[in-house]
């Protein structure tokens, strides 16, 4: 490729990249669809103007078409207004002749392709355009995160298997770059939605459904969304609503999540059964029973009468009473047993009890043989689960005392949970014996949905790194890109973890490629050297340490209610190589440096980073930071020629630490434009990520 | 055979239901003896008993919270049935409005509020009001409900009467041992010495409160440890309780909802009369004496003790009550059903002034009080056919009461508007009735009297009814049954008329705006009477 079209598309790349890094979804509406169906679904989000395709796991998912959604209309005036209005109702009408124009207010006119074609757009674009026209959007509820509206025609394949699925957006034009992922749902019954927006002064009539089916709505500011169904009485049926499933975490949300509720009425309007969660699931689930032979109405909205594009939701109903799934073990190398076999006797740990709390107040006893010297884990697994039970577990020595006593066991806001309630201990017994375990529920709740796993072990200290985002983008060329990764640790592993990184074509781990030991969260860079191949990348990250070789998953940050963060895992990690404008690749360590920094207290570590310069950039200068500095380290910059020395320094009374870290390049230079005039570039990278250490 | 059978049938059913009705209709004769026997002890007549409209707009306003339609009202005075204001009472308790009205008054007593200084937050909020809503339209027993309010542990937004605990503003033992008390005993922890309050607190020294990572979230529950409790109620019970293998609350609870407990039903009691009278036969209506034991001296010479400030005006109606209530399983709408049908409920209000004092104590007249803040927000709402907009800035995305809510359903009691505190809406701070201000005041006359919003709304009133084209006297009589229940009296008939008049034939048509807002500013529209 000629230096002048390879520039062309380093421009354009970079002006796409800088728009493609806020790109993200916000909401599917609706989330989900019938196999064997053609779909329309209004996707929301932000920075969605680059958006092409979709990634959709699993397969069977095809996009069709792709189109912007109408927005808000602001007229340019009056009689646009009018006019625009006039146009509506002829459409809605069946007429699909235009209204006269008023020639002489044509320059005040505000163009939008919509409005020049009412007539041919579909009925969900229609109404996305009366909403635009009729609506004031509140702008006490706008949301940048779902400012913008793409319809896509998604054809679904006949075969296409049911469940869950991540639905992706990723965007072309010399990029790719993918979104965050969201949860897309293919059903086998058919599926309803709500009826679309209606021309004022019409409202939206409730839709009637039969059972079994979805149904599929948004609940907007203060809605309450009703839906009609027969039932013959006697006949049972149950309601499944995912709401928060959809979107668990709404970081301008409080709460953080939507939180709906369902209600059925009689045709008298009385209110027949209610629900608001499903134990500690917003989600909630409705049983009913109907009395008579009648015409219901089921409704829907926000417990807190809340309400945004976002609170989208999807209904499973079925017939017959609602069945939970009972909790599966862990997947671990332990031999199970459930606890009618295990009462009464003398466990020898390994041994993984399956068991309930099948009362409000009562309790679980089992008693197991310990070894003096050799520590016991105790863990539970409920909640994680999906099991109600707030889980509280008491060890007794072989005395009958009390030894060791654990409510809530705190952990990583990896997944959905929001409640870290189950127990876990580990102990190191005095004296070999017969020690006791207690299960109790906290709450003092119980019931035949109170499962639990309780593990009584050896230690196995292990882990679970992610990677964060789950998409990331590597920029080509350029320097180094820097991710976080989260660490789970299990059983008091503190150890290092190496990362490995394969079948990942050019893209390679960039600077030191372990997270040390103790840490909970930590850094990783990636780079990646020129290529005209641009697909995405679906490579293997893995987590090593002595003889654990645990795949890295990815997952994605999520705010909840402006202050907490959790991570969603994702079903893969896909990596994106993207062009963008830096100098990255021009500033580099010596070729024999291993990336660390030990440092003493009160001493300091030299490294020098050389610079190759551009025959074309004048006045170079490079300034080096380093970000979340660890405390009491410093960075000092010494230019000596084309060589920048870079001094670590630590304090004398800087705490012990070490930590992974990449220090950030500005970099400016002047260069003469084509139009002969001398102007002013920044680029800021970082090089390759460093350890740390102080002593 | 058949026939047989059928008689069979009817015996069986008179034996079962027939039984009940004659319970209650013996309760409510001994309930109206008492008071007879308490009238005439005092050398009081009570005032006759009220008209249909006026018995109808009173059971209107005290048990669904709403303004009477001209229609229902009409329909009402024009029934012939017998019995049918006992009808009325049972059809209005089993309604949704009265659920809707006794959930607004479980909040004021329970301190149902999202924000300081309760901070229950608003998905507690909204899950708490339904708890109340929900045990009023299954009349559920009281009892039962005092039981899950002291034991229940879990989330507060999941679990409802978890929140019992965490709607308090101090969550120390003593906060939580002065806000039950003052709930489910109308009992004031202050009237104990010291010593007897520690030991009164020592029941709730092992609730705990836990986070969770979902935003406001809290889990409460009891926390064992390993400690022996020396434990004391107000009347004077005490308790040694193993922690870790009781739960105090559960003995609190125990003792607390006994038959034999002076305190439990005789509090419920009270404010079961207060919200249907305005006034508690023991006042103030949160606050009352312990019950006192005849002692030994008093009992050999026969000699009464003297009453406390805060007694019962007539204790044998105050035990007559507390023990049909715990006859009946504790039902609130039974003892409800039984206050309202009293006649004590449906006498006048209408007296000489210097008896006024006097009969209101002894409930020969009906307390008149102003209504209350919701009340008067949804009578007007009603009347103008526009309803105020409800609108919480505390969640995200903001929350917006659908159209037509009225302002008694609302769960919270950080929502509000001008209107509502300008009646003196209860903030819900403390739990105390006297939180809850129904003194009229300048603010609120002038409200009435000046808001331009407020005329403005009124005046389009009449213009629906002119479309029906009425006379001058049916305009009257609908003008006046629409905001006062009542047609009008020949003098104020006389009047209107006359003014009319008066009046230029361009400004004839002033007269209903006018007549509509001069009834709404009288103290019979804001009244309870």
């Amino acid at each position: 490729m000629n230096n002048f079209r390879k520039k062309s598309m380093i421009f354009l790349a970079s002006v796409s990249a800088a728009v493609l890094s806020g790109t993200t979804i916000g909401y599917i509406y609706p989330a989900g669809g019938q196999a064997g169906k053609t779909i329309q679904v209004i996707v929301g989000g932000q920075a969605l103007w680059p958006i092409r395709d979709i990634v959709v796991s699993g397969g069977g998912v095809k996009l069709l078409k792709l189109q912007n959604a109408p927005g808000t209309f602001y007229p340019g005036c009056w009689e646009q207004n009018q006019w625009v209005r006039e146009y509506m109702r002829q459409v809605y009408s069946g007429k699909l002749n235009q209204p006269r124009r008023i020639n002489k207010q044509f320059g005040v006119w505000r163009y939008s392709r919509f409005h020049e074609e009412l007539d041919h757009l579909d009925p969900l674009m229609l109404s996305l355009a009366c909403k635009g026209i009729f609506e004031r959007p509140n702008s006490l509820q706008a949301s940048p995160a779902i400012g913008q509206k793409l319809v896509l025609t998604l054809q679904i394949a006949p075969d296409a298997k049911p469940g869950a699925r991540e639905f992706r957006l990723i965007g072309s034009s010399g990029n790719l770059r993918s979104t965050n992922p969201m949860r897309f749902y293919i059903g086998k019954v058919p599926e309803f939605r709500e009826q679309n927006y209606q021309m004022p002064p019409l409202k939206r009539l409730p839709v009637t459904f039969t059972v079994p089916s979805v149904i599929n709505g948004q609940i907007e500011p203060g809605e309450v969304d009703h839906f009609k169904f027969k039932l013959k009485k006697g006949e049972t049926v149950n309601f499944q609503l995912k709401g928060r499933d959809l979107n668990p975490f709404i970081g301008d949300g409080v709460p953080g999540n939507f939180q709906p509720v369902l209600e059925i009425r009689d045709e008298k309007g009385r209110s027949l059964a209610f629900a608001d969660d499903n134990y500690f699931d917003p989600d909630p689930v409705l049983e009913f029973t109907a009395p008579a032979d009648a015409l219901y109405t089921l409704e829907i909205r926000d417990a807190l009468y809340r309400g945004r594009e976002d609170f989208v939701y999807r209904i499973d109903a079925a017939r017959g009473k609602y069945k939970r799934s009972a909790i599966t073990a862990p997947a671990m190398d332990i031999p199970e047993i459930c606890e009618h076999a295990a009462a009464g006797k003398k466990l020898r740990p390994p041994v993984m009890i399956s068991g309930t709390i099948p009362a409000p107040g009562a309790e679980k006893i089992f008693t197991f043989q310990a070894v003096k010297g050799k520590k016991i884990v105790a863990e539970i697994f409920a909640r994680r689960l999906g099991s109600p039970l707030d889980s509280i577990l008491k060890i007794y020595d072989p005395d009958g005392r009390e030894i060791a006593v654990n409510d809530d066991f705190e952990r990583p806001n990896v997944g959905y949970n929001m409640q870290h309630v189950d127990s876990f201990i580990c102990f190191t017994p005095a004296k070999d014996g017969v020690y006791t375990v207690k299960v109790a529920d906290t709450a003092e709740t119980g019931g035949r949905d109170h499962q639990f796993f309780l593990r009584i072990d050896r230690p196995r200290p292990g882990f679970q790194v992610y990677l964060v985002p789950s998409a990331p983008w590597i920029s080509l060329d350029t320097g180094t890109d820097v991710f976080k990764v989260v660490m789970e640790k299990f059983d008091g592993f503190d150890r290092e973890i190496s990362l490995e990184l394969k079948k990942a074509e050019n893209i390679t781990i960039s600077g030191i490629s372990s997270i040390p030991g103790g840490a909970s969260e930590s850094i990783i860079g990636f780079s990646s050297y020129w290529t005209r191949k641009l697909k995405p990348v679906y490579p293997e990250l893995w987590a090593v340490s002595g003889k654990l070789r645990i795949p890295v998953k990815g997952a994605d940050a999520a705010m909840q209610a402006f202050a907490y963060t959790h991570y969603v895992p994702a079903e893969r990690i896909m990596m994106f190589r993207i062009w963008i404008h830096g100098n990255g690749d021009r500033f580099k360590f010596p070729p024999k440096f291993n990336f660390r920094v030990p440092l003493k207290r009160g001493g300091s570590f030299k490294v020098n980073v050389n610079y190759a310069p551009f025959k074309s950039h004048f006045k170079p200068a490079a300034e080096f930071t380093l970000p979340e500095a660890p405390e009491g380290v410093t960075l000092k910059t010494v230019k000596k020629g084309n060589t920048y020395q870079l001094i670590f320094t630590a304090a004398k009374n800087a705490p012990a630490v070490t930590a992974n870290k990449a220090v950030r390049v500005k970099y400016t230079f002047d260069y003469k434009h084509r139009d002969g005039s001398i102007r002013k570039s920044v680029s800021n990278f970082h090089m390759p990520v460093l350890r740390i250490s102080v002593r | 055979m058949v026939k047989s059978l059928s008689v069979i049938f009817a015996v069986l059913t008179i034996a079962v239901v027939l039984p009940a009705a004659e319970a209650e209709k013996e309760a409510l004769l001994k309930l109206d003896a008492i008071l007879e026997k308490c009238w005439k002890k005092h050398g009081i007549t009570p005032a006759p008993v009220v008209g249909d409209a006026e018995f109808f707009r009173r059971l209107s306003f005290r048990v669904r919270g709403k303004l009477p339609q001209v229609s229902e009202l009409k329909k009402f005075i024009a029934d012939k049935t017998p019995g049918k204001r006992s009808l009325l009472i049972k059809k209005y308790l089993d309604s949704g409005d009265f659920a809707l009205l006794m959930a607004m008054r479980y909040a004021d007593m329970f301190r149902i509020k999202s924000e300081f200084p309760i901070n229950l937050w608003p998905n507690a909020v909204q899950c708490y009001h339904r708890y109340f809503y929900t045990l009023t339209i299954e009349d559920r027993s009281w009892r039962q409900t005092a039981r899950e309010l002291l034991t229940s542990s879990g989330s507060n937004f999941r679990v409802p009467p978890a929140n019992f605990f965490r709607a308090n503003a101090d969550r120390t033992p003593k906060g939580l041992a002065a806000g039950t008390a003052l709930a489910l005993m109308n009992f004031r922890t202050t009237a104990l010495s010291d010593a007897d309050r520690k030991k009164f607190e020592a029941f709730f020294s092992r609730i705990r409160f836990k986070s969770t990572k979902e935003w406001k979230e809290e889990i409460v529950y009891n926390d064992p440890g390993q400690a022996i409790l020396k434990c004391r109620t107000p009347d004077g019970a005490e308790f040694t309780i193993d922690t870790s293998g009781t739960d105090p609350r559960r003995v609190f609870a125990d003792w607390l909802t006994d038959d034999e407990n002076p305190f439990f039903a005789r509090a419920y009691v009270n404010r079961a009369w207060y919200w249907m009278f305005g006034a508690g036969i023991a006042n103030p209506a949160d606050d009352m004496a312990m019950p006192r034991k005849q002692g030994l001296w008093s009992r050999i010479f026969g000699r009464e003790t003297a009453p406390a400030a805060n007694a019962p005006v007539d204790e044998e109606l105050m035990t007559f009550l507390s023990d049909y209530f715990r006859a009946n399983g504790y039902s609130t709408k039974k003892l409800y059903s039984l206050i309202l049908n009293s006649r004590a409920w449906q006498v006048g209000w209408r007296c000489k002034k210097e008896e006024l004092a006097r009969k209101e104590k002894y409930f020969a007249v009906y307390p008149v009080r102003r209504l209350e803040s919701e009340i008067i927000s949804d009578a007007l709402s009603s009347l103008t056919n526009s309803y105020e907009r409800y609108v919480s800035v505390i969640p995200e995305p903001f929350t917006y009461i659908p159209r037509n809510t009225p302002a008694v359903s609302l769960a919270d009691g950080s929502m509000s508007t001008g209107t509502l505190d300008k009646f003196g809406r209860s903030p819900r701070d403390s739990g105390k009735f006297e939180e809850r201000n129904n003194n009229s005041t300048g603010a609120q006359r002038l409200h009435l009297m000046n808001s331009g919003v407020l005329y403005k709304q009124i005046s389009r009133m009449p213009g629906r009814i002119l479309r029906g084209r009425l006379n001058m006297d049916q305009m009257m009589d609908l003008a006046y049954l629409t905001v006062l229940s009542r047609y009008p009296e020949p003098e104020e008939r006389k009047a209107i008329t006359a003014y009319h008049k008066k009046l230029s034939r361009r400004e004839k048509w002033k007269i209903w705006p006018d007549l509509f807002w001069a009834l709404v500013n009288t103290a019979e529209f804001s009244y309870h009477h």
